[in-house]
């Protein structure tokens, strides 16, 4: 198939791909976009969070332990921004997502200062005995370790980070 | 979303039952419910079976619970963990520190011994 394709056609899927770009602000274009939300960053708005995920793990058909991984990604990140980006500022969260073929994300953006949790987080020490360890810090820890992808990006001075579970080719 | 929390004794071990999500806007409150129950002259069960959700601030609170436990030097059990809970619990080595029984049964064998 692609060997038919001219080179004219080419230009011209590579154009609607950058228009579609555009107006979606960067969705991959065969993401099946769920509408998304944008709640105030405060800890009562993170069930409307937890629900708008397992909804998007039900549309995907992720199983039973992905949909709870995916939750528990974007519950942790959604709690850090809240708690230590905005730090009880007032501000507000977007959240939207998608299902494509071969996985189902969330997508944050805040405006909270820069922090990027892939290189913010700590990894706990498992050597520690637990009655030692810091109370706090595990949350970014878990949200990282949970997806099969996690990315970030300083956008236009928005903090940007994408969850993703990869989904199976039956699921 | 609520954790619902019920208590029993049997023996000389306080079971104590959850029900719900332990999230960051559930964790505090149980945390204050809980902790009066490590130590009263007797040793901790908690049974998880009933819980479907488990974040960091739930751990925090396990945490919490574990060193008020190592303070008065009794132990805590938990039992009925999910796969989900579980994976939680792996991925931050807290499963280590934990007595942990498949269910109830399992942990009255063991205290029978």
């Amino acid at each position: 198939m692609m060997a038919i394709d001219s080179g004219a056609a080419s230009a011209e899927h590579t154009a609607g791909q950058e228009r579609c770009k555009a107006r979606c602000a960067g969705q991959p274009l065969a993401a099946k976009a769920a509408s998304g939300l944008r709640i105030p960053a405060d800890l009562d708005s993170l069930d409307l969070v937890a629900r708008f995920v397992l909804e998007l793990g039900r549309q995907g058909r992720l199983s039973d332990s992905q949909t709870y991984r995916l939750r528990l990604a974007a519950d942790e990140l959604a709690t850090n921004i809240v708690m230590h980006g905005y730090r009880g500022a007032s501000g507000g969260i977007c959240v939207d997502g998608g299902v494509e073929a071969d996985r189902v994300w969330v997508r944050f953006h805040d405006d909270a200062p820069a922090f990027d949790p892939r290189t913010g987080m700590k990894a706990p020490d498992l050597e520690v005995p637990l009655g030692e360890r810091s109370v706090g810090g595990l949350g970014v820890f878990l949200a990282l370790t949970a997806v099969d992808s996690f990315d970030y990006e300083l956008v236009a001075g928005r903090n940007v980070s994408i969850l993703a579970i990869h989904r199976s080719e039956h699921g | 979303m609520t954790v619902k929390l019920s208590s029993r004794t049997e023996g000389d071990t306080t079971v104590v039952v959850l029900e719900g999500e332990i999230n960051s806007t559930t964790s505090g409150g149980l945390q204050a419910q809980l902790l009066p129950f490590v130590g009263e002259g007797s040793r901790l069960l908690i049974d998880l079976s009933g819980v479907s959700y488990v974040s960091s601030a739930g751990l925090r609170t396990l945490l919490i619970v574990h060193r008020r436990a190592q303070q008065l030097r009794t132990g805590v059990i938990l039992v009925g963990l999910s796969e989900e809970v579980r994976f939680v619990m792996s991925a931050t080595g807290f499963l280590d520190f934990f007595e942990i029984e498949d269910d109830l049964d399992a942990a009255r064998e063991r205290t029978g011994r």
